[in-house]
């Protein structure tokens, strides 16, 4: 049995999802009520049974005897931050280098929407592959080269579709 | 028949006719490898530059290339986890944890073979069907459309193992997503938030692309190593007992390929709902139901029998009513105007035989795709055991530039990015995000549906009782919700006698 991370950040990390939730579907009914009756009819029924659902699991989370009750018929392999996990729980990588994959493509996003996607495609793969991959540039640059290469002769030139210019060059 | 049936046997067995077919395979099979493009959008690329050809070979063209798309997309499903198209999305299910096992060539043989006999369980179906086609699609009105997909997201949230509470939330919240974007009935845009974008809507490639692909990326980058967690076992040599399985399990394959066919049929439903639904079916019947998302071989069989058994379904309304049930069939419906096929029920009747031409090559391409697909397999298969540092960047580029091209829109790349992002976020605080893309898929069907449901009922909700098929379909509902329940209850009590 492995131990969980306990104390207010287990209470964070329990209840922050539901609440998350919560707030999406509050913006939704506050956005509902500014169309018509027929166009937020279906919405609104989602939005309310959504509340009623996301109540539920904020019950489940908690260590009541409701709680539990619900967690047994609903939720019965959800499992509590702060409780021991069971060995099958799979282990998930640590959050600062979840941080810094999520960076990258964040990174990439950035550049195919500023430069476009033939420069970024080469100059990403490159970049990740000798910094975080440790790889020989001429290696990484090879490789990158033939990614553009497949893309530009796959989407360019036999679909005849145009890849995004990037806001800067685009017409 | 059989007349007609061996003129368009003698018409499609022809070099031209061949070489047609097998050109349309060779480029399923590629499109279906690219993540986003999925068939609607090749058949869009390459149906018009038939305009010149025999009708007869620009159906052996569309029939090989639609037969060869979802094996296509299978491909990247098992192996890198990212779904060529929306329907392959539910192979990824237990095909990519095979893969991880070392066992992607089990699993491409499994999903070669499923996909086949899908496919021609789907067309065969389609050949006896036909002459009652009418009455079948008819008796489908807007109530029993809006309880149908209210089925389709209950079942997948009940199937859920253990979590039947949080995908109910996530199929909500993605019902809330799929109303963004231009109503229905006032014609007016919600909920885009002051995003222009939004206004058609999220589409559904980007959004199948960052939930499927970037989180699977996100964990393999962070962690390093790569797809097949022991290098040392990624073997091809279980391709034949792959080709087996599907035949050792044979009520997984038979019933795959009749929910494929019977969606597949119903306008508007579309191939993935067949596919997760003869998924969820397969793990609702299973005497281990935990294995599945596992690695379980019968997942990977049952949606793709559906898959291209929902080929043979589709074509049910196109021909018998000229009404295409999916996107696929109205870019294919385009193709046969323009060999002067007018759609309609006249259409069957004036163009019997090259109706039948249509069948058989679908019917051919189903077979063959599959075989080519196998010897392409072994090269296919290493991909997994190529380094995370090398696949990781590679797979996020050409699945973005796929988000990209489905409608040339930059758009569409942040978008795949958030759903990417939304995607790692459900995994990682335990949530399962399949609810979230059959909403999505179902979103739109179910509101117009019961809106029109509402409108020939004046307002009554008893429509969605008194009709025969939608309360069969309520009690199916009511039975999908109760039965995880009482399993629950059921195997805890049987675990507390086992330990008294």
């Amino acid at each position: 049995m492995k131990q969980a991370s306990k104390g207010l950040g287990a209470v964070l990390e329990n209840f922050a999802p539901p609440v998350v939730f919560l707030a999406l579907t509050v913006t939704f009914i506050v956005a509902a009520y500014g169309y018509p009756p027929s166009s937020r009819a279906v919405p609104l029924l989602v939005c309310y049974t959504l509340l009623v659902l996301i109540a539920l699991d904020i019950v489940s989370r908690t260590t009541t005897r409701t709680g539990q009750f619900v967690r047994k018929f609903l939720n019965p392999a959800s499992s509590l931050p702060g409780l021991p996990k069971s060995e099958e729980d799979e282990e998930h990588p640590s959050w600062h280098r979840e941080f810094l994959a999520v960076a990258w493509v964040a990174a990439f996003t950035a550049g195919v929407m500023l430069v476009g996607i033939l420069p970024s495609v080469p100059v990403y793969l490159a970049a990740y592959m000798i910094v975080e991959g440790r790889k020989k540039p001429l290696f990484s640059i090879l490789i990158a080269a033939a990614v553009v290469l497949f893309l530009w002769v796959s989407f360019e030139q036999i679909l005849s579709i145009s890849l995004y210019r990037g806001m800067l060059f685009e017409d | 028949m059989l007349d007609v049936a061996l003129t368009a046997a003698g018409n499609v067995f022809t070099f031209q006719s061949l070489l047609f077919l097998t050109i349309g395979m060779l480029i399923g099979l590629v499109v279906g490898v690219v993540p986003g493009m999925g068939g609607t959008t090749a058949l869009a690329v390459f149906g018009p530059m038939t305009v010149g050809l025999d009708p007869y070979a620009a159906l052996s063209l569309a029939g090989g290339l639609m037969g060869a798309v979802s094996f296509g997309g299978s491909v990247t499903s098992i192996l890198i986890n990212l779904p060529g198209g929306a329907p392959n999305a539910a192979t990824c299910l237990d095909g990519y944890p095979l893969a991880q096992q070392g066992k992607a060539g089990l699993a491409l043989g499994a999903s070669a073979s499923a996909s086949s006999v899908g496919g021609v369980i789907g067309v065969f179906t389609l050949l006896t069907v036909i002459p009652i086609s009418k009455k079948i699609v008819l008796a489908f009105g807007p109530s029993e459309f809006f309880l149908l997909a209210v089925l389709g997201l209950v079942t997948i949230a009940a199937c859920a193992p253990g979590k039947m509470l949080r995908a109910m939330i996530v199929g909500g919240v993605g019902l809330l997503f799929a109303f963004v974007g231009f109503d229905n009935v006032n014609g007016g845009t919600r909920f885009t938030f002051g995003i222009e974008h939004l206004w058609e809507g999220i589409p559904l490639a980007p959004a199948m692309i960052g939930l499927f692909a970037f989180p699977e990326m996100i964990e393999l980058s962070a962690k390093g190593g790569s797809i097949a967690k022991d290098k040392g076992k990624v073997g091809l040599t279980g391709t034949l007992d792959g080709v087996w399985a599907s035949f050792k399990y044979w009520k997984t394959l038979l019933r795959g390929s009749l929910i494929g066919t019977l969606v597949g049929a119903i306008p508007g439903v579309g191939g993935t709902v067949a596919a997760f639904l003869a998924y969820f079916s397969t793990v609702q019947a299973s005497k281990d139901p935990k294995s599945f998302g596992k690695g379980n071989i019968e997942g990977v069989i049952a949606p793709e029998a559906a898959n291209n058994a929902k080929d043979g379904g589709n074509l049910i309304p196109t021909l018998a009513f000229g009404i295409p049930g999916t996107a696929e069939m109205a870019v294919l419906l385009g193709v046969l105007v323009l060999h002067g096929m007018e759609p309609g029920p006249t259409m069957i009747m004036h163009h019997e035989a090259e109706i039948y031409g249509l069948i058989l090559t679908l019917t051919l391409s189903s077979v063959l795709a599959s075989v080519i697909g196998l010897m392409m397999v072994r090269p296919l298969a290493m991909i997994t055991r190529l380094d995370a540092h090398i696949l990781v960047p590679a797979v996020i580029a050409i699945s973005f530039v796929g988000a990209y091209a489905n409608n040339s829109l930059a758009g569409d790349i942040v978008l795949s990015f958030v759903f990417g992002v939304i995607g790692y976020l459900l995994i990682r605080f335990d949530y399962p995000r399949l609810p979230l893309v059959i909403a999505l898929v179902l979103g739109e069907l179910a509101e117009r549906s019961f809106d029109q449901a509402m409108m020939i009922s004046s307002g009554s909700w008893s429509i969605f009782v008194l009709r025969p098929i939608s309360a069969l379909l309520l009690v199916m509902i009511v039975a999908a919700l109760t039965f995880p329940m009482l399993r629950t209850v059921l195997r805890r009590e049987k675990a507390v006698e086992e330990f008294s």
